[in-house]
């Protein structure tokens, strides 16, 4: 077992896990925060995305214990209170969520490339959400809508 | 059988873990764990761990002697555990070509932000996306081991393509880590190109992959471009899932390098390759049909693009 700490949109998670626990067990255990998806579980799907000191990382193929002093961003850290966050707003304008399954990994994989690259473009959203699966195929919707973020970003 | 995580400071806690070694504990270094936690997953975490009660994971981003992308006298030094996003995003990188290409390709930016070049390189695929580009320029393989009298620690270099055994296999005695990589620098007019094929445009591994390497002389206004003579010379290249390591193709290197390069000696080149490869029948990525069909066209694409074809 082990006593590890990470801070979670904002507030300290602490708990004593087994060694061999993922991020990604511990987001959805220890944290009980369930809008960060387990889908594969072996990296190769992206459901389980979330932004780890700054990068988007599959939570899936990360031990807690190696996330412990990290600061993780998740799903649910991107709503303001009542205000959905502009990639969100988006991907519901652009009809992009349909199961949603895989909306939150989609949702955190554009963060980060919008928190690293405000204006990205279309290429730059294809290559982001390129290791992105989505089994209801509305991978369309979901490039539009990050590219509609993107492309207001400079106004304001 | 449990698993014991730990994060070591410094060399000597690294090597102190990896002393626990034959008897007790089984030891496994974590770099990016991209490999290393589906093995685990699956049961199939190697012989270091089999019939032994408790596995210790030896995660190494933290020691210093691992880490770091800078230039030295020999060359330019890449830490093992530099991430594959780093190496595809570093300036330093940029004039080997073919590997920051090939890092910048694997899996996807998710992968690329936490796999490392070392992973890449001791997980032993036959088709791993770094390695083509590290053969081409030479790279050489810093092991690093501790000291018999526990003084400062030991290392040994040797050529990365020599490194690598088969399968699954590197050439990395108990107790000896990769350290890091190191590319001898280049000479200012050569240029390289990396290119993989997958089966899916997503996210796939490579089902065959190349680099290919050469030096041009001074462009000339209205040189011929190939398949003219394009005086390309100083071929190097390396394929992936041809043989059971990625290797140089020597042979096709040969023949280019002893004649100016013509379609004839392109020809020549590629038959060399085909006469010499051992594609796995079983794999589930390409056929050995592919393979060969691929090899020929991967070259040529490499001497047209760099030899300034239009086409
Ligand atoms: C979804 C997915 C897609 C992938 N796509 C690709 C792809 O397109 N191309 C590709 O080449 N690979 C791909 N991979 C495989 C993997 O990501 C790479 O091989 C990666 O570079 C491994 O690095 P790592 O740091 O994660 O290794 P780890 O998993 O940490 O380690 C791998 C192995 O190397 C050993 N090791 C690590 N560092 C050292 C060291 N310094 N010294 C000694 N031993 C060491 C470990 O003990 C372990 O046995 C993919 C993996 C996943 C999950
Ligand atoms: S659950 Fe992590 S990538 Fe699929
Ligand atoms: S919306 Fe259903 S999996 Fe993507």
């Amino acid at each position: 077992m082990k006593e590890v700490c990470i801070d979670i949109n904002g507030l300290t998670v602490a708990a004593a896990v087994d060694d061999s626990t993922t991020l990604l067990r511990f987001i959805r255990g220890a944290a009980g925060l369930t809008g960060t998806k387990a889908g594969c579980e072996n990296g190769e799907c992206g459901a389980c995305t979330v932004i780890m000191d700054g990068k988007a990382v599959r939570s899936c193929l990360i031990l807690a214990a190696e996330a412990h002093g990290a600061s993780v961003t998740t799903v649910e850290g991107l709503a303001n209170k009542e205000e959905l966050h502009p990639l969100q707003q988006a991907f519901v304008d652009h009809g992009a969520v349909q199961c949603g399954f895989c909306v939150p990994g989609m949702l955190m994989a554009s963060k980060a490339l919008l928190d690293a690259n405000p204006t990205a473009g279309p290429e730059e959203i294809r290559a982001a959400l390129g290791g992105h699966l989505c089994r209801c195929g509305g991978y369309k919707a979901m490039a539009d809508a990050v590219r509609d973020v993107a492309s207001r970003k400079p106004q304001q | 059988m449990r698993i014991v995580y730990e994060k070591p400071a410094t060399l000597e806690e690294l090597f102190s873990l990896m002393k626990l070694l034959p008897e007790g504990p089984g030891v496994k270094l974590l770099a990016g764990g991209t490999d290393l936690l589906p093995q685990l997953r699956a049961g199939r975490s190697g012989p270091e761990a089999k019939e032994r009660p408790i596995l210790i994971i030896a995660d190494i981003k933290r020691i210093q002697e691992f880490n770091g992308i800078h230039e030295t006298d020999k060359g330019l030094f890449i830490g093992a555990a530099e991430t594959m996003r780093a190496v595809a995003e570093h300036p330093l990188v940029r004039r080997y070509q073919a590997l920051a290409e090939g890092a910048g390709r694997m899996g996807c930016l998710e992968i690329q932000n936490r796999a490392t070049i070392g992973g890449n390189i001791c997980n032993g695929s036959p088709s791993a996306d770094s390695l083509p580009g590290l053969l081409v320029y030479d790279a050489k393989a810093v092991i690093i081991s501790e000291a018999p009298d526990g003084t400062a620690p030991r290392e040994r270099t040797m050529p990365l393509e020599r490194f690598l055994l088969g399968p699954g296999k590197v050439d990395l005695r108990p107790g000896e880590a990769l350290r890091a990589v190191v590319l001898p620098r280049p000479p200012e007019n050569s240029q390289s190109r990396y290119y993989r094929r997958t089966r899916v445009k997503g996210m796939d591994l490579s089902g065959i992959n190349a680099a290919i390497y050469c030096e041009s002389p001074e462009p000339k206004a209205g040189a011929a471009a190939w398949p003219a003579a394009c005086g390309l010379t100083g071929f190097r290249i390396a394929f992936g899932a041809v043989w059971p390591t990625v290797a140089r193709a020597r042979m096709a290197e040969d023949i280019l390098n002893s004649e100016p390069v013509t379609r004839q000696s392109f020809e020549r080149a590629a038959e060399a390759v085909l006469a010499d490869m051992k594609p796995r029948e079983s794999s589930m990525r390409a056929t050995p049909d592919y393979k060969r069909a691929m090899i020929p066209v991967l070259i040529e694409m490499g001497i047209s693009e760099m030899g300034g074809a239009s086409d």
